[in-house]
């Protein structure tokens, strides 16, 4: 009987924990009138979609608010320029972003100059060549060439 | 008659009978001794490790054990579900950031066909 009561008992306060975590993130995600003058100046880009944003995707940028200050200035702009962007992807657009970004974030810096002068190269294709590649991705999963 | 008289004579009652138990019975009497001894030995030997002294401890406090060793596993389980999801968030964060101030633009990223092309010409080249 004990033992059953004290595993009610830490059931219970796990889900109390986890309602608790909830209602700590529903309350860390203020509207835009309730942000600092430091943190909209940051996020302006979104100002007029921040109320609309649920209260985890607030909390993420509010998150990425508190590191934009130690970014150098070039990677401050980019961050800014790239916000709506951002925000207009998908879930499922965003969670690829960020799989494959984990993925390349393990390459060398000459690797990663590599990768960018090969996007350039691919910028240069048609717009029907680069769909190809696309439909090939979404269609086999691969890209073995045809020929 | 109080009680240190009854005892007494319960205690002399029982030796007077000593030599009526029937040799099965004094057999049995052996072994559990022996093997109720052989137990404290062993638990008294396993103290001076961390796995003996939890063996002695759960022995001797065997209601306690029960309730206290389940709701500590529990409490640490909890503990370190509560831990995995604030580091998977932060780090969550950390790549969001990285990857909007990163060089490469999103569309890098989220574009299937430059992940097909790259393979396509890498194949190519070999």
């Amino acid at each position: 009987m004990a033992p059953a009561f004290v595993v009610r008992a830490a059931v219970t306060t796990c889900f109390a924990l986890l309602g608790a975590c909830s209602d700590a993130l529903a309350q860390s995600a203020p509207r835009w009138t309730e942000l600092s003058i430091e943190q909209r100046q940051i996020l302006a880009p979104l100002e007029n979609e921040w109320d609309s944003l649920d209260a985890e995707r607030r909390e993420r940028w509010l998150g990425l608010a508190a590191r934009y200050a130690d970014l150098p200035p070039e990677r401050q702009q980019r961050v800014q320029q790239r916000m709506r962007q951002w925000t207009s992807l998908s879930h499922e657009e965003r969670e690829q972003a960020r799989e494959r970004y984990r993925k390349l974030r393990e390459l060398t810096p000459e690797q990663r100059d590599a990768l960018r002068g090969r996007w350039e190269e691919y910028q240069q294709l048609s717009e029907e060549e680069r769909r190809e590649f696309r439909d090939r991705r979404r269609n086999r999963g691969s890209a073995e060439p045809k020929n | 008659m109080n009680q240190d008289d009854l005892a007494g004579r319960i205690v002399q009652h029982l030796n007077a009978r000593l030599d009526d138990i029937p040799a099965p019975v004094v057999y049995r009497l052996q072994a559990a001794r022996h093997e109720a001894l052989g137990r404290a030995r062993a638990a008294q030997a396993g103290r001076g490790s961390l796995l003996g002294w939890l063996r002695y401890w759960v022995l001797a406090h065997g209601s306690a054990a029960r309730v206290g060793v389940p709701a500590v596993f529990l409490a640490a389980a909890a503990a370190g579900l509560l831990y995995w999801q604030v580091a998977s968030h932060q780090e969550g964060i950390d790549v969001d950031t990285a990857l909007l101030a990163d060089e490469l633009p999103i569309h890098a990223y989220t574009d299937p066909g430059f992940d097909a092309w790259l393979q396509h010409s890498s194949y190519e080249q070999q």
